[in-house]
């Protein structure tokens, strides 16, 4: 493509040619992707919280459990997995496909009132209910400061 | 066989998996969170219509969100080639597996004269 811009230099400033570079730029793979995940897909993630607890979900279907890993480090919680084919998708004669697979990972930085120590998670119909609990701590305290 | 793309606001549709194999039809849908007891298949007038109602009941109060909250409905024409009272449908993972089995053939019958 550069030969044709020393060609026509001209085209370069044509709205078009701006549009055509703006699109391939957002096609690239991974030189514009979100730091906090990668991989060949990018399962929904939401996150709630309650008076006791943080609730972070991913919508992860068709995965066996022991396919997802969590961890938690540096206050960073990381999910991660594959989801694999099914036999008779990859030996059928598909006909489309909307569905991703392989690997993901997705992480989300903690706040310093969750309890990664307790952290729990729970597979059920396709999502990943990940719980931290939140420290006693976390509430407002006062201190009081001698002056002396 | 055709997916019928019907939109409706309140619903969003399913990413779908068509595959084809010699006895038949599978149509794979991802829904996550939705149970078993959340999803009716439904075969009226060559359209097989599958829904899927969320489960997972929202936890808290939201700090973000990727994730629809709207349930899942989709439809799929089924020709006559398809032997639809034979259905097969199975839920495991937040994906709903249907399978459509081929309509047999008439076999050729030999007529004895008498």
């Amino acid at each position: 493509m550069s030969l044709l811009n020393t060609i026509i230099p001209e085209l370069n400033r044509s709205p078009f040619y701006q549009l055509r570079d703006q699109l391939s730029r957002l096609f690239e793979p991974s030189a514009n992707r979100a730091p906090e995940s990668f991989g060949d897909w990018l399962p929904a993630l939401d996150a709630f919280e309650d008076k006791d607890k943080y609730v972070v979900s991913l919508e992860l279907p068709g995965l066996k459990k022991e396919d997802i890993s969590v961890t938690v480090q540096d206050g960073v919680l990381t999910v991660s997995g594959e989801r694999k084919r099914e036999q008779d998708v990859t030996t059928g004669n598909v006909h489309r496909t909307e569905r991703y697979y392989g690997k993901f990972t997705r992480s989300v930085s903690l706040p310093p009132t969750a309890k990664s120590d307790k952290v729990a998670a729970t597979y059920k119909d396709g999502v990943l209910h990940v719980e931290l609990p939140k420290a006693e701590e976390a509430k407002p305290k006062s201190i009081e400061v001698k002056v002396s | 066989m055709n997916t019928d793309t019907q939109s409706c606001a309140k619903t969003i549709r399913p990413a779908s998996s068509v595959i084809h194999r010699k006895d038949g039809v599978i149509i794979e849908c991802d829904m996550p969170g939705v149970a078993r007891d959340g999803i009716s298949l439904t075969v009226e007038k060559d359209v097989l219509t599958i829904k899927g109602r969320r489960t997972n009941a929202q936890q808290g109060s939201p700090l973000h969100r990727e994730s629809s909250a709207l349930d899942y409905a989709r439809s799929f024409s089924v020709d006559g080639s398809f032997d639809t009272g034979r259905i097969q449908a199975r839920a495991e993972n937040g994906v709903l597996r249907v399978f459509l089995p081929k309509a047999e053939a008439p076999k050729p019958r030999q007529i004895p004269v008498g």
